[in-house]
């Protein structure tokens, strides 16, 4: 009797534990939709019905114009501010078809995994999958992911972003790409090429994601890659992704004309 | 009962504040599992299991990272520290070490594997960095161990003390 209540007891206990992997299985399979998605969703929708219009009378509308022009002088007197600092944004970039959105971080991960930006721009504001994130120091990464209000960001730090790239002055070509612990190399550069510590690293004409002329880094360290092949260089990432607060996320050549088509 | 929610959150909230400080310099020792093979050890699975499950959600909450990894992850390094308590018949501060060890090399392995971006991609060198966590982390737990038993032989001197006095 004993020993069935035993078994009985151990049963319900391996019962919960298996109840609660399951559960941490599909929280982490379906939480950037629970958290981001669902989470954007509803926040659009409060938003909806608390900032609706709901009259039509001359005071009202009276009113409406008052907040339209407040709003208006607001905004401008926050350009005026922020003028300096999206012409150096916008400068450096060398492009002037493209669109752009502004963003700012809302949180970056921690602990022992980090490296994903969520900004508080998405979907309901222009921004789409793929478009490039940059801030006033350079290249910040890609948009990886976009819910209605915000946006995840994968910097060029993690493993999964390759950008191809050219130094200046000394012109030589190759790929980035971060080691697992955030280190940026650039791979695959010609053994021939002039390059010294000290180079800026650009974006390339190449790859066909990134815009050219975007700053990378600065080379910081030259050593043989594939030994009698090629060069490897150390790049020193140009933005501090641990500070980084304002960002500018760029959508497409033409991508307003076409969507407007 | 209250002692048991109270330490759970207390160790969940340092741990968050070692993430962000400790973390980012260097590493920050795995507080929770300690915590969850101690209520493994004294009150039973529900307990670890329950507290595994609630502080890794929170956790991910707290630190940003995708929800259900560091859930999954405690409740894995338990799984594997339980395992380890059946094959073996230890008692004692080795026992407990060993078993904080267990749990923590699992936990950490697991949610690199899980919290990494895209999933898997943590498969590489930066799994080296469980090595050093284990031994910050087990030296954390001896080092409390002692604390605790240093302040249990005070108390007891105290009571025998007293004894001696009365008798």
């Amino acid at each position: 009797m004993d020993i069935s209540r035993h078994r009985v007891r151990n049963t319900r206990k391996n019962k919960r534990f298996f109840v609660f992997i399951f559960i941490s299985f599909v929280l982490l399979i379906f939480s950037s939709f629970l958290l981001s998605g669902l989470g954007s969703w509803l926040g659009a929708r409060f938003s909806e019905v608390i900032f609706r219009e709901t009259s039509t009378s001359t005071e009202n509308q009276l009113r409406e114009d008052i907040i339209h022009l407040m709003l208006e002088n607001s905004i401008l007197r926050e350009e005026a501010v922020k003028a300096e600092r999206y012409r150096t944004l916008l400068g450096i970039t060398r492009m002037d078809n493209r669109d752009a959105i502004a963003a700012r971080v809302l949180y970056r991960s921690e602990g022992l995994v980090t490296g994903t930006i969520v900004v508080d721009q998405g979907s309901s504001d222009g921004v789409i999958e793929n478009s490039v994130c940059i801030s006033a120091e350079g290249l910040v990464g890609v948009v990886s992911s976009v819910s209605e209000t915000t946006s995840e960001i994968l910097p060029i730090t993690n493993p999964s972003v390759n950008v191809s790239c050219i130094t200046w002055p000394s012109g030589a070509f190759g790929l980035l790409q971060s080691t697992s612990d955030g280190k940026l190399n650039l791979v695959h550069v010609d053994l021939a090429s002039e390059v010294e510590t000290g180079n800026q690293v650009l974006t390339s004409r190449y790859g066909g994601v990134f815009p050219d002329g975007l700053i990378v880094g600065e080379v910081s360290g030259i050593s043989s890659g594939d030994p009698g092949l090629a060069l490897k260089l150390s790049v020193t990432p140009a933005v501090d992704f641990q500070s980084t607060g304002e960002v500018l996320l760029l959508l497409p050549e033409g991508f307003h004309e076409v969507n407007a088509q | 009962m209250r002692f048991r929610i109270v330490l759970l959150t207390f160790t969940v909230f340092v741990q968050f504040i070692l993430e962000l400080t400790a973390g980012r310099i260097f590493l920050a020792p795995s507080l929770v599992p300690l915590v969850l093979v101690y209520f493994s050890e004294n009150y039973g699975n529900i307990w670890a299991v329950d507290g595994a499950f609630w502080s890794g959600v929170v956790l991910d909450l707290l630190l940003h990272q995708p929800l259900g990894s560091s859930s999954l992850a405690f409740l894995t390094g338990l799984y594997a520290a339980k395992s380890f308590s059946k094959v073996s018949s230890g008692a004692g501060r080795g026992y407990l070490l060993s078993m904080m060890a267990i749990t923590v090399s699992v936990s950490d392995t697991v949610f690199i594997l899980a919290a990494s971006r895209p999933i898997g991609s943590g498969f590489s060198p930066v799994l080296l960095i469980v090595i050093p966590r284990i031994v910050i982390t087990v030296l954390t737990g001896a080092l409390l161990l002692m604390t605790i038993n240093r302040i249990t032989e005070m108390r007891s001197r105290k009571v025998t003390g007293k004894l001696h006095v009365q008798g």
